[in-house]
């Protein structure tokens, strides 16, 4: 179907006005925030793919129409909203469509009595955020994307917030959901707390990247937002074993605080500027409970008995608040070319594993990165989310790209690869919260082993014409 | 040819907390903010790096050496030993803040002791954000002094320069020696791998004059948050079209900016506003000799001058000759007797109670104060000026426009920000960035406004996605309404508005549009 046929087609289904065949509208629709991507911007190329057009539909039934008419022409198709992924999930296949759904925006139900929220796919994050902190409640989920991100985009990658140790991923966030199969069929699944009634059908679209279904609606717990009733304090840690064993030893014993973030040294000196405050070599705890207050009271008075025996420096309050201050201001710069100005490529990977290995892990990486990478400008990583099990690493990295934009992909996953390699190696996971997207759909089959096989009988299943956005968490079969 | 590069380490604003604001303190403690060079003053290190490859690349010696006063923490100097500098000298022992007197003198003393062709400093640096150390340097020194630097090139024994002045762009080309101070500019000093940092780990900042300490001279000095006198009003609103149609007929249509007046300067008696409007940049030295007779005759309590080039450097000769008391970007309080200027990117104000005769440049001249026109009678170019050319003009429809819109980082992309611009254009209104929008490559350095850029005094100023940072804050402060909108509701920006819109800005500026063009049909 060449592109003329597919604008006239889309907009017979869902009108003219909904569907975007600019040069402009397509570039900011598939704008992906990978490093190397915003490397290439501000270098001037541009080597994404290019979608045909963008439909911007406004209803459940425009999207049902859409979904139909592309499944019943065999057209592929992306879907996005906020449009703040990192992983090339949102960039559109060569001659695709681009299936916006950020004008379907509104908190459709605040149910105090159940302590639920109900919003459409596009309702920026933030928006839903200050909308529930008026009437005292909060989502408990604040990504570092939280003023891009919006609430379809949440639930499609699988996401986490920065409480997430208290609160838990979007996985346990979603009570109920609505969702459209890529042949126009509309499905919903209720709002309960709890029930058996065979699988979560609700895990089938949390974490699917847009590849079975488009999610049109979410319904979202709701917690009391208690802002005033914070405990917060940083300490400093003999190194990242040392700083892995105390956040070990309060998650095992069954303490939850919100945030518990540990930074090695090099991100004390490179990234937050602390080298006053933190010793030489030592890495930094951030601690903040919340919740009612005894409960946040008594959390913070048992991480501050582990402070003890594991020797950590109390720091105060102000390290945390700082961080809470300005902790996605990131967001603003992203595509600022500051990175390029400075001649590196930089970005993060975040990784997860058990207690028993993610020390390892963290060692190996940063072995790797500092011994492997001539052109390595800079290697560090922190912990941000844990559980009784284990926790994340994030890495974060530069490395200098004197080859130009043309050699930034291939660099790129050069030192990605060795971060993912050593993961799988110890039995990690490849992505703790960004997804798969693209860059890490090779890394896939070892990642899931033997249950890869059902990814593949799910696309199956749910999308038989293989037209939801293609390359993203299966790799293609020959 | 030696470069020798003035830079200074600060606290990362963005990161001081409230309460810290309040109760001020320039030796307070503030390491968990973490600190980071000046931005100006790593752009200017940039450039000091990027002069010398270009004289490498013609088959000349340049070589980088870096200065500061105080003691930055040593990763610092390894991060400049690592990029390319030779040497890292640290001046002096302890903290020397809001003592840009103190910092001058041992820098000038330490750049008259070697060869440096070409100094270089970010124009405005460390706490007291007087920007005038490099002036000060320069005149000890006795050298050219050339303002708001964004590039350098290499001319033979001379510099290309060029400077975004505030009527336009300047490419100048001037004979070496010189001192330059970098403004705007989007250079970020340049990444090293960890095996150079690696390779210089164990190398040390050189450590001169280690028994200098300066013992604080702030006791003077009262601290003050700079949080602007606006009470902000949040519009209610259940849709965006309904909120841009509110903003468009009540706010834009200059209907609600007759209930702000613009405030007055105050004016202290026996006070002469020294009017240097008449004189070249480069022909500031001959207009000194009239000055200084005119001084001596009337003996003013207060000399005033505007806070431009020429402002600052008569006011600062003629501080230096007489003893008078000096401050840069001063304001009267109103009790006559005590002076403000910002401090800590605009974050602060001082408060100075100042012995008379006192030396002041003027964020504002007082009208009703006695005028002295200084002319300049020889207008040729000085034989260090080799060449000049002005490349664009002035963005001055920032300054003479009722209306201004600002964009912010937070309009998230250069196409949201050229949709605003359109939205000015529709609205007839004038169009600015803040620095961080700027440097996000959405528009030019002329276009800024802010403290670094221009102070703008509009009828209305509506502030598209911008955080209200003080640096950007200052530069809107005369304007007689401002309207903000962010989606943030915590946003520092509402503070510094009349009225706000906790509102997506891009989605609004959309809105705006359609309804700029429903109104206009």
């Amino acid at each position: 179907m060449d592109k003329q046929e597919l604008v006239r087609g889309l907009s017979a289904a869902v009108g003219a006005e909904n569907v975007f065949a600019d040069e402009q509208t397509i570039c900011e629709s598939s704008k992906d925030y990978i490093g190397f991507r915003i490397f290439e911007r501000a270098d001037g190329k541009s080597f994404a793919p290019r979608a045909a057009c963008v439909v911007r539909p406004h209803t459940v039934e425009e999207v049902s129409r859409t979904l139909r008419f592309l499944n019943e022409n065999r057209v592929d198709v992306t879907p996005r909203t906020g449009g703040s992924s990192v992983t090339q999930s949102i960039e559109p296949v060569e001659g695709g469509v681009i299936l916006d759904g950020s004008a379907m925006s509104g908190i459709l139900e605040i149910n105090e009595t159940n302590m639920t929220v109900t919003a459409r796919c596009g309702t920026p994050l933030e928006y839903l955020e200050n909308a529930l902190n008026e009437r005292g409640f909060t989502t408990g989920h604040f990504p570092q994307s939280l003023p891009m991100a919006h609430v379809g985009g949440l639930v499609a990658t699988r996401s986490t917030g920065q409480f997430s140790t208290l609160y838990g991923g979007i996985e346990e966030l979603v009570v109920g959901l609505e969702a459209v199969l890529p042949d126009g069929t509309v499905v919903r699944v209720k709002n309960v707390p709890r029930r058996s009634c065979g699988p979560d059908l609700r895990q089938l679209f949390i974490g699917s990247e847009g590849a079975l279904a488009f999610v049109t609606e979410a319904t979202l717990k709701l917690f009391r937002y208690r802002p005033d009733e914070r405990w917060m304090r940083a300490y400093a840690v003999a190194d990242m074993r040392r700083g892995l064993e105390f956040i070990r030893a309060v998650m095992a014993d069954g303490y939850k605080p919100a945030v518990v973030r540990l930074h090695d040294a090099a991100e004390v000196m490179m990234v937050l500027g602390m080298s006053e405050a933190v010793p030489e070599g030592q890495a930094l705890l951030l601690f903040l409970c919340e919740g009612p207050r005894a409960i946040a009271e008594a959390t913070g008075d048992a991480v501050a008995e582990y402070a003890r025996k594991f020797d950590a420096a109390d720091l105060g309050g102000k390290p945390v608040e700082a961080w809470f201050r300005t902790r996605n201001d990131v967001c603003r710069t992203l595509d600022n070319g500051l990175y390029h100005e400075m001649g590196v490529i930089a970005d993060t990977c975040e990784i997860s594993a058990n207690w028993d290995e993610i020390g390892n892990i963290y060692d190996a990486v940063v072995a790797r990165l500092t011994g492997e990478v001539e052109e390595m400008a800079y290697a560090g990583g922190h912990a941000s989310h844990c559980y009784a099990q284990g926790t994340n690493i994030y890495f974060t990295f530069a490395f200098m790209e004197e080859k130009g934009a043309q050699a930034a992909e291939a660099d790129y996953m050069r030192v990605v690869a060795i971060i993912l390699e050593e993961t799988l190696r110890r039995g990690g996971s490849v992505a703790h919260h960004h997804g798969s997207g693209r860059y890490r759909t090779r890394f896939m089959p070892e990642e899931h082993g033997s249950s890869y096989e059902l990814m593949y009988r799910l696309k199956d299943a749910l999308d038989p014409n293989g037209i939801m956005n293609k390359g993203v968490l299966l790799v293609e079969r020959k | 040819m030696n470069i020798l590069v003035l830079f200074k380490t600060v606290p990362v604003w963005e990161r001081v907390l409230e309460r810290d604001w309040e109760a001020f303190s320039p030796y307070g403690d503030l390491s968990y903010a973490g600190k980071e060079i000046n931005c100006f003053d790593e752009a200017a290190l940039e450039l000091g790096l990027r002069l010398r490859d270009e004289y490498a690349e013609q088959g000349k010696e340049a070589r980088c050496f870096a200065a500061t006063a105080g003691t930055p923490h040593p990763s610092f100097a390894q991060t400049l030993f690592a990029a390319g500098y030779e040497d890292v000298a640290v001046l002096g022992a302890g903290e020397f803040e809001f003592a840009s007197e103190e910092v001058a003198r041992l820098l000038a003393d330490y750049a008259a002791g070697g060869d440096c062709g070409l100094i270089l400093a970010g124009a405005a640096a460390g706490m007291a954000d007087t920007g005038t150390v490099p002036l000060r340097v320069a005149q000890k020194l006795g050298r050219t002094f050339i303002t708001n630097a964004l590039e350098l090139r290499a001319r033979g024994d001379a510099v290309e320069l060029l400077c975004q002045e505030p009527d336009g762009l300047y490419r100048r080309v001037v004979r070496a020696p010189l001192l330059a101070s970098v403004s705007n500019s989007p250079a970020v000093l340049r990444a090293a791998t960890l095996r150079a940092r690696l390779a210089v780990r164990d190398r040390q900042a050189r450590t001169v004059w280690g028994d200098k300490t300066f013992d604080g001279g702030t006791e003077n000095i009262i601290f003050s948050r700079s949080a602007g006198k606006r009470v902000c009003g949040l519009l209610e609103f259940t849709s965006v079209p309904g909120l841009a149609k509110t903003l468009l007929e009540h706010e834009l249509s200059g209907k609600a900016s007759a209930r702000a007046a613009q405030s007055r300067a105050f004016c202290p008696p026996n006070a002469v506003v020294y009017d240097t409007q008449n004189i070249l940049w480069y022909a500031a030295e001959p207009a000194f000799g009239p000055l200084r007779a005119n001084w001596h005759a009337g003996k003013p309590d207060y000399a005033l001058f505007a806070d431009t080039y020429t402002g600052r450097a008569l006011a600062y000769r003629l501080a230096r000759e007489t003893g008078a008391f000096f401050l840069t970007g001063a304001l009267f309080a109103e009790d006559g007797e005590s002076l403000f200027r910002r401090a800590c990117a605009s974050n602060v104000l001082a408060r100075y109670r100042p012995r008379l005769p006192a030396v002041l440049t003027m964020e504002k001249l007082p009208v009703e104060a006695e005028r002295v026109s200084l002319e300049t009678a020889d207008e040729k170019p000085p034989f260090w000026l080799l060449e000049e050319e002005k490349k664009a003009c002035a963005n001055d429809g920032l300054r003479n426009k009722k209306a201004v819109v600002v964009c912010g980082a937070g309009m998230g992309s250069r196409a949201n920000c050229e949709r605003a611009r359109e939205l000015a254009r529709k609205l007839g209104a004038g169009f600015g960035l803040t620095r961080a929008a700027a440097l996000n490559g959405w528009g030019g350095p002329g276009e800024i406004v802010g403290q670094s850029g221009a102070s703008i005094s509009p009828e209305i100023c509506l502030v598209l996605g911008a955080s209200g940072a003080g640096a950007f804050a200052a530069g809107i402060e005369n304007a007689a309404r401002v309207v903000a909108v962010n989606s943030d509701e915590k946003a520092l920006i509402f503070r510094h508005a009349d009225a706000g819109a906790v509102a997506d800005a891009p989605a609004l500026t959309e809105a705006l549009l359609a309804a700029a063009s429903c109104a206009a049909r």
